[in-house]
């Protein structure tokens, strides 16, 4: 059995993450992706760190690298007037056309879906701009790590009294990106039934307003904002991320029930505070939060955090060792999963590649190309894919179309 | 006009064996494209979610759970008690007739019930199951338990939010739970393309954790060789500056400025001041290494200005800048309001409920609620007498014995 998506077709103008990420997912379960770059606007991530040996490149960027492996890459100067054509072979070749740029900018190259419609009726069509292709404030350029703040998670996320925090990674865009996929698998489902073309339009401030239900309700309901808790939460106690043994090593711990409480303070080995009156119920534990969480802190911070992961885990209590870029690479878990794939790429030597994270048991994901280096694919997506002539890719090369 | 067997996914069935936020939102996804979704809960009590608010003017009921209420839109609703042997019979006639097997128990508990997906093929080869689990249904971690924020944190998410001198933060508002949602609802409909290409069934064996896993730049540095990579930088982000969130008159701003000319541009927003030629903060990186003072010398221009002035500016200068938007302003947001974001919804039990609507919108379907989501064990009578073909005397025999 091959793989799910074989044979379809993805023509793919986006950048930077949502875009990309999407189409990268795509790719790795069997579709055929042809990622288009243009040296007027080559993709942010490409002069991203961290690189291959520390050193810089455009053909280096692991962050590049990350979202874009499993695609052909090709570069096409829309800017030419004898793109045109080549534009046009690659839509009529094409099942769905991805792009995520600032909205306007398709329409300078003449490719918004009215366009793309006319080369190829049935073709399906997703823009994922930041925040829509209508409305006010659709053409403010940005980035994930901005739609946090304007999506409403940084002014929640934060300790209590300090400056709003943010996460490092742009959050909004790999949610983004899971919405990509599934409007495009909904588009060819409807294609697949109706014989029609889609044309979808995915805001990445409406996807992120997704994960802020509970919040969003309350506050709509009953003009509640959410403070600030840091790591604490409305039903829980412990809840929090202890110290570990090491240089900034932590131990989530989370506790919901009473059940959850008696197995950890076995684990613990039932110290003496722990069967103290302040700390006899959810409701006393809530109230002398500050003490429990210093006393937990105690006996986490003379152990290796995979050691309380391992012991609260096989006790039964929701425990989870905060992981950093390293522990994920090492993590048995994964690994037996095999979820870090190794691919060989022409500039950057070996590198590992993140398979989806589901599995299918019957149709394989397909993990053995490495990300394209800047028109690394050109003619080979001109001559296979186009069935273009020898005489005519030299004309339009030596023209300047494909720089 | 689109009329409603004109979604995508209006001809499937989907039976949903799941409580808490994960199954369930994968199921609403799958609803809101159509998909007939029955919703099976435990006799009594219920989704647990039932007990959680929010709550209309803070009055718990286990009907007008605001989270419940939103992500179980558009499903039927039936109890059903599967730890009989009745119920799990029942329940396999269900699944005989149904396109799509959401769950999210622990495997094990589905193996000694005999609803794993071996077991559930026999039934029905063409089902497409999907098992959302904390690690996966395979390897050494797979029956570890974990809650939301152990998601995150075991998925590498919380080693990089959060400030330098504290621990690392969890994000709010079970973004685990949501996020890895969301990924099944994809797997899913993978899943299903397979099925109407090729005609086969299949299981989709998710890991939340996975989910996270592949999502972060973070997992940049791994990339390379396993490298810790993003760190935790509280308001600012690594090596560049200005990007950062800064008090304003009235709240905070957030500024993402990558590109010099990006700075440039932000220097004129305040008039080009005379610090702007310091040579000290001649580059990111540079400037960076003084955010500290860069953050006092913009600071009392951006205290003399508000959010929506701020915001009017880089809008004009194209700067990428952005409002820390408290959750009130959001739903009053009026970019959201004019995409006609939120979606007012009159439901029988809670009244008027405002909800966010669709992620996206598609030229050929409408995002609509079909129907407020059920009270418990609503649908009962619909699905059993309808759909299974027992009588009314059926049910009440099963009633009274527990299973249903």
């Amino acid at each position: 059995m091959g793989c799910a998506l074989e044979g379809l077709r993805i023509l793919d103008f986006s950048w930077v993450i949502t875009g990309p990420l999407a189409t990268k997912l795509l790719a790795n379960l069997g579709a055929t992706v042809v990622r288009v770059e243009y040296q007027g606007s080559v993709d942010l991530t490409r002069s991203y760190p961290p690189f291959a040996g520390g050193t810089p490149g455009i053909d280096r960027s692991a962050t590049f690298a990350k979202s874009n492996d499993g695609k052909y890459g090709m570069i096409l100067n829309l800017n030419h007037p004898k793109s045109r054509g080549v534009v046009e072979r690659l839509v009529r070749w094409a099942d769905v056309v991805v792009e995520n740029f600032t909205p306007g900018t398709m329409e300078r190259w003449r490719l918004a879906y009215e366009d793309l419609r006319e080369m190829k009726p049935e073709i399906i069509m997703i823009r994922a701009s930041l925040m829509g292709q209508t409305g006010p404030y659709s053409h403010q350029p940005g980035f994930g790590t901005m739609l946090q703040a304007y999506a409403g998670f940084s002014s929640s996320m934060c300790w209590p009294g300090r400056m709003p925090a943010a996460s490092s990674v742009p959050w909004t865009d790999y949610s983004g990106a899971g919405f990509t996929a599934i409007a495009i698998l909904a588009a060819l489902d409807y294609r697949m039934k109706w014989g029609k073309g889609v044309y979808i339009d995915l805001s990445q401030l409406e996807a992120a307003q997704q994960f802020l239900i509970p919040s969003l309700l309350d506050s709509a309901a009953n003009g509640r904002a959410w403070e600030p808790m840091g790591n604490r939460h409305h039903f829980a106690c412990p809840h929090g991320a202890y110290p570990c043994q090491g240089i900034d090593r932590w131990c989530l711990i989370a506790v919901f029930t009473d059940e959850e409480w008696e197995k950890l303070k076995k684990v613990m080995g039932y110290p003496n505070w722990s069967q103290e009156e302040r700390f006899s119920s959810p409701l006393n534990r809530k109230k002398n939060e500050d003490d429990l969480d210093q006393l937990i802190a105690n006996w986490t911070v003379e152990r290796d955090p995979k050691e309380v992961m391992g012991k609260l885990q096989e006790a039964g209590v929701p425990a989870g060792m905060v992981a950093n870029g390293e522990d994920l690479y090492r993590d048995p878990q994964l690994k037996h999963r095999k979820h870090f794939v190794k691919i060989q790429h022409p500039e950057m030597g070996t590198s590992s590649y993140d398979a989806p994270p589901f599995r299918l048991s019957i149709t394989p994901h397909r993990m053995d190309m490495p990300a394209p280096c800047m028109g690394q694919h050109t003619e080979l997506v001109c001559r296979k894919f186009l069935d273009m002539s020898d005489q005519e890719f030299q004309e339009l090369l030596s023209e300047g179309v494909f720089s | 006009m689109h009329t409603m067997s004109n979604q995508p996914l209006s001809d499937l069935t989907v039976v949903e064996l799941a409580q808490g936020i994960s199954g369930p939102y994968c199921t609403k996804m799958l609803a809101d494209m159509g998909a007939e979704v029955i919703k099976v809960e435990e006799p009594g009590s219920g989704d647990f979610l039932r007990g959680q608010g929010p709550f209309p003017d803070d009055v718990p009921d286990p009907e007008r759970s605001g989270e419940f209420l939103y992500l179980n839109t558009n499903k039927l609703g039936i109890t059903l008690n599967i730890k009989t042997r009745r119920g799990r019979k029942i329940l396999g006639e269900l699944l005989s007739q149904a396109d799509v097997f959401v769950e999210s128990y622990p495997r094990q508990m589905m193996e000694e019930l005999g609803l794993h997906y071996e077991a559930v093929k026999k039934l029905n080869p063409k089902l497409v199951m999907t098992s959302i689990t904390p690690f996966g249904h395979t390897g050494p971690y797979r029956d570890f338990k974990a809650y939301d924020v152990s998601i995150t944190a075991a998925g590498a998410m919380s080693y990089s939010t959060g400030s330098p001198d504290r621990e690392p933060l969890s994000m709010p508002a079970s973004q685990g739970s949501y996020y890895s949602g969301a990924n099944a609802a994809a797997a899913t409909m993978l899943a299903l393309y397979v099925r109407d290409v090729k005609g086969i069934g299949q299981h989709v064996d998710l890991s939340q954790i996975a989910c996270f896993g592949m999502s972060f730049a973070i997992a940049g540095g791994v990339a390379i060789r396993g490298e810790v990579y993003a760190q935790r930088f509280g308001h600012r982000l690594g090596g560049v500056y200005p990007y950062t969130v800064l008090p304003c008159k009235d709240g905070y701003f957030r500024l993402c400025t990558i590109e010099e000319s990006m700075w440039q541009r932000v220097l004129e927003m305040m008039g080009n001041p005379e610090w702007g030629k310091d040579s000290r903060f001649a580059d990111t990186s540079s400037r960076f290494q003084h955010a500290d003072e860069l953050d006092a010398l913009m600071g009392p221009w951006l205290m003399s200005h508000t959010k929506a002035e701020l915001y009017k500016l880089c809008r004009d200068k194209r700067v990428p800048g952005t409002p820390v938007q408290t959750m009130e302003e959001v739903v009053n947001n009026e970019h959201l309001n004019a995409r006609e974001f939120f979606v007012k919804i009159e439901h029988p039990e809670a009244g008027k409920l405002t909800f966010p609507g669709a992620p996206c919108k598609y030229s050929t379907l409408r995002w609509e609620v079909r129907r407020p989501a059920p009270r418990l064990g609503q649908h009962n009578e619909e699905v059993y007498c309808g759909r299974l073909g027992y009588t009314e005397q059926d049910l009440a025999d099963q009633r009274r014995a527990g299973v249903i």
